[in-house]
This record gives C-alpha cells, sequence and structure tokens, in this order.
C-alpha cells in the first residue's frame, strides 16, 4: 500500500479494513472479556494497555506507519487554503467534499456572478438565453434578500428589527408567492428556479438602497428608486412573459411590479 | 360538504370533481386543487373590475356564476394593503413636515392594513355563507369571496383621492365609496337570498352596514393625523 498516492480517503478506509481484519482474526483467540475499540486510538501512545494489551501491542508495530501517514494527508487537503489541489476521491469525477473550501466558494462565488450577469443585463442576442435558467441556485438570492434588509436596516433610525423583519418577510413570502401566481395562473415555471431568477432581479433595487442609505435627499431617492425600480422589472420581464399563457401576460407581471414598487416605496420611506 | 356546495355553483365540471377523492384531504393542499379558481385571462378580470365600479347594475354574480375567480380578491386586497400602507405613511409625512416636526416611519402601518384587509376578505364572506347555509339559503364560497374582493376595488382609487388634506372632502370621499361598495354587495346578494325569506331583508342590511363601518374604519384610522 502506497502511501504517496493522491487517495487518502481510500488510503485510510484500506487501512481501517485492515485493521478490523487484523483484530477479527486475533480476537478470536483472545481472552475473555476483550473488547477491543474500533480503531485503537492509542497507538501512538502505547502506554494505555487497559484491555487485552497483548492483543493491542501485537497490533502496534503494523499500525502507527499506517496510521501516522494516512491522517497526516487529510487534514491539509481537507483544511482551507490548501495549495495541494483537488483531491480526487472514489474515481474520476471530481470529489467536492474532499476538495479545498476556497474552491467551493470560488465556484459559488463564480456562479452567482454569471447568472446575475446573465439576469440583470439581459441580452437578447446572446448565444445561449437560456443558460440562466438552467444552471439556477439559491445563494445569490439569499444573499441580495439579506443584504436589501440589512440596508433598510441600517438606514432606519428607529425600530430596526422591526424594519429588517418586514422587509425579510415581504420579499420572501413575494418570491413565493408570485411564483404561486404563476402555477396557479396555468403557466409553467420550476418553483426554484422562479425564486431564483426573482432573487437575482433584486441587484439593482440592492444598488438603490445602498445609494440611498449613504445620500439623504429625498427627491435624489425618487429617482434613484425610480430608475432601479424600471431596471429590475424590465430584468424580471422576459422570464415571467415567457411562463404563462400570453393572454394573461398582465396577470402574471402585475404582482411582480407591485412588489418591486412596495420595495421601492419602503425604500424611499426610510430614513 | 363545503366542497358540494361550492360545486353546485361554480357550474364548470372543474377537475375536483373528476378525481373524487383521490388523495383525499391532502389534495387540497397541492397548487392543482386550486386552478380552477384561477382560470381567467386579462380581459375577464379587467371586465369584473369595470363590473364593481357600477353598483347598481347588480349583474355581478351572473357573470361570475360559472368561473368564479379568487385572483381578482387576493390581489385587489394585496393592492389595497400597499396603497392604504403608502398613502397613509405620505399623510403622516406631509403633516408633520407642514408642522415642522420629526418624522418616523411607522412600519405597523403595513401590519395593521394587512390584518384588517385580508381578515376581512376572508372572514366576512366565511360569516356569510355559514349563516346563509342556515338560512338555507346556500350560495358558493367562491362566489362569496370573490363577490367580496371586488367589491373592495372601489377603495383604491378612494384612497388615492384622499391624499388631499381638506377634512370634510376625505369624509365625502369616504362615505361614496363605502356607499358604492356596500351597495354592490347588497345588491348582488339580493336576488340571491330572497329566497330565504323575512330575514333576507336583515342580512342584507346588516351586510351593508358592514361595508360602511370598514369604509369609515379606515378613514379614521388611516387619515386621522394627530399631529
Amino acid at each position: 500500500m502506497s502511501h504517496n498516492d493522491t487517495v487518502p480517503l481510500y488510503q485510510s478506509s484500506q487501512s481501517d479494513i485492515d485493521e478490523i481484519e487484523n483484530m477479527m482474526s486475533e480476537g478470536f483467540q483472545s481472552g475473555p472479556g476483550s473488547v477491543l475499540p474500533a480503531r485503537p486510538p492509542s497507538p501512538i501512545r502505547p502506554s494505555i494497555p487497559v484491555t487485552s494489551s497483548p492483543l493491542v501491542q501485537s497490533n502496534l508495530p503494523p499500525l502507527p506507519p499506517a496510521q501516522k501517514v494516512t491522517p497526516v494527508p487529510v487534514p491539509p487537503s481537507g483544511s482551507s487554503g490548501s495549495e495541494g489541489g483537488k483531491a480526487i476521491g472514489f474515481g474520476s469525477p471530481p470529489n467536492t467534499l474532499t476538495e479545498p473550501v476556497w474552491d467551493t466558494v470560488k465556484r459559488d462565488l463564480a456562479r452567482i456572478v454569471s447568472n446575475l450577469k446573465l439576469v440583470v443585463f439581459p441580452n437578447p442576442n446572446r448565444e445561449d438565453p437560456g443558460k440562466a435558467l438552467r444552471d439556477w441556485d439559491l445563494w445569490g438570492p439569499f444573499f441580495f434578500i439579506v443584504f436589501l434588509g440589512l440596508t433598510l436596516s441600517w438606514s432606519a433610525s428607529v425600530k430596526k428589527s422591526e424594519v429588517f423583519a418586514v422587509a425579510f418577510a415581504l420579499l420572501a413570502a413575494g418570491a413565493v408567492i408570485l411564483t404561486l401566481n404563476v402555477l396557479l395562473l396555468g403557466g409553467h415555471i420550476i418553483f426554484f428556479q422562479s425564486l431564483s431568477l426573482l432573487g437575482y432581479c433584486l441587484f439593482p433595487l440592492d444598488v438603490g438602497a445602498v445609494i440611498c442609505m449613504l445620500k439623504d435627499n429625498v427627491i435624489l431617492k425618487m429617482i434613484v428608486v425610480c430608475v432601479t425600480l424600471a431596471w429590475s422589472s424590465w430584468a424580471a420581464y422576459p422570464f415571467m412573459s415567457a411562463a404563462v399563457n400570453p393572454r394573461r401576460k398582465a396577470l402574471a407581471l402585475y404582482p411582480v411590479f407591485l412588489m418591486y414598487v412596495s420595495v421601492g416605496f419602503l425604500i424611499i420611506a426610510i430614513d | 360538504m363545503w366542497l358540494t356546495g361550492a360545486d353546485t355553483f361554480s357550474g364548470n365540471g372543474n377537475s375536483s370533481t373528476d378525481e373524487p377523492q383521490s388523495g383525499g384531504w391532502l389534495h387540497k393542499f397541492t397548487v392543482g386543487a386550486y386552478k380552477p379558481f384561477f382560470d381567467v385571462d386579462t380581459s375577464d378580470v379587467v371586465e369584473r373590475l369595470k363590473e364593481s365600479l357600477f353598483p347598481f347594475r347588480g349583474t355581478f354574480t351572473e357573470k361570475t356564476a360559472d368561473k368564479p375567480d379568487l385572483y381578482g380578491p387576493f390581489w385587489i386586497c394585496t393592492t389595497l394593503i400597499f396603497v392604504a400602507a403608502s398613502i397613509g405613511t405620505f399623510v403622516t409625512y406631509v403633516a408633520h413636515k407642514w408642522k415642522k416636526q420629526e418624522w418616523n416611519y411607522d412600519i405597523n402601518l403595513v401590519t395593521w392594513s394587512a390584518g384588517v384587509f385580508y381578515g376581512y376578505v376572508t372572514l366576512v364572506p366565511l360569516a356569510l355563507y355559514v349563516v346563509l347555509k342556515y338560512f338555507s339559503a346556500p350560495s358558493g364560497l367562491v362566489q362569496l369571496f370573490c363577490l367580496y374582493g371586488y367589491s373592495l376595488f372601489v377603495f383604491i382609487p378612494a384612497l388615492c383621492l384622499s391624499v388631499v388634506p381638506v377634512e370634510i372632502f376625505r369624509w365625502v370621499i369616504a362615505g361614496v365609496a363605502g356607499f358604492m361598495s356596500a351597495t354592490f354587495v347588497a345588491l348582488n346578494l339580493k336576488a340571491h337570498i330572497n329566497s330565504a325569506g323575512e330575514r333576507s331583508i336583515l342580512i342584507i342590511a346588516s351586510i351593508f352596514l358592514l361595508q360602511l363601518g370598514l369604509a369609515v374604519v379606515l378613514k379614521l384610522y388611516l387619515f386621522t393625523v394627530t399631529v
């Protein structure tokens, strides 16, 4: 069993199986009442001969090399900030469970950014218009909703936690209700995909809320909110209108507009 | 029982009768169970909204007898909540700024108006349904929701007009809107429950007063600013 290949998980599981086999074969010859630990923790400290000391100590020589080597490669590849690259698990596809955390985060961030670009800057003559729909995720929407709630809460001078609660509830419940509305009108949309798209379309309102937090002029706030509101509605329009029967398009779009207007109003009113 | 009560009056053989107790009571929790109540096009909804603005015709129940919808009531209520909260906020803001006083956004307006509107459109038709069943003049539950929901539509323009800071004007607007809404509900129910006999006048009168009461409560809570 080589210790230098890049399959630490497999390595340690094989060594576990070997241990168990060893213990079983020796356990049958053991004395009465010998309960062996499942994985002897004491090979590194052999001075704890609690039970069946001959058995533990006889296991000792082959184990430490296997035990000491295998835990060592595992932690660095599991911990963050490793430059060792991805560890390959049980075959050819990359095992996302053992990759560095930074790689996972980077991949999710890349997906959020790409979804954001596809949703919020709709380009009619892009080469693959359905890409954002297939690759939906819920991290982006979650981040945008919480960020908007936090921004509104920071801008408020009193009752900050109530403002956050109302904003969050309005946005989350609003997304769910809008999706249900489309489904009830006989539209074809996947529930979480729609939640994802509506969440991404909140991005312009996030930007608007940050600007309104920094500058406190009422006229400026109204202009900024109107512009970002129009942008959000324009981003949400293609997805919503494509999902329903054209005779019911307005019925599906009006609630979206209503929700964004009420969020915009909340942004203006909080000072 | 309630399902059959709704079915006899929503005449289209909707899908819920095609699957007799297929999922039992669990079927009520699926989206498909409520799809028949959203089977309306944009033109239908606009038509019904226009109908609600003419209370003296009394033809609303006939027109919606075969396809009562829940889309209208729900979104009218939601729009009303938003309009009420925003206009109420705007009115208090202007009043405070006029007197050069400190003003803070009252988030409770949103939750309060949500409670009032949703509660009114849910509980009053339910109570009416039970009362009518008791008096052996049953009406479909969805029909009642539909009727009450659309009757609230006239409050939207009324609230928008109430921004004008003249007190008498606001009372007049509230009165007119309340009267129109109440007449709408009363007349549309009248033809249906005349069969209930001598109690029908009592029922109609109480519905009328209830709707007027709603208008008064709205006016008092949203537009009475004590600065």
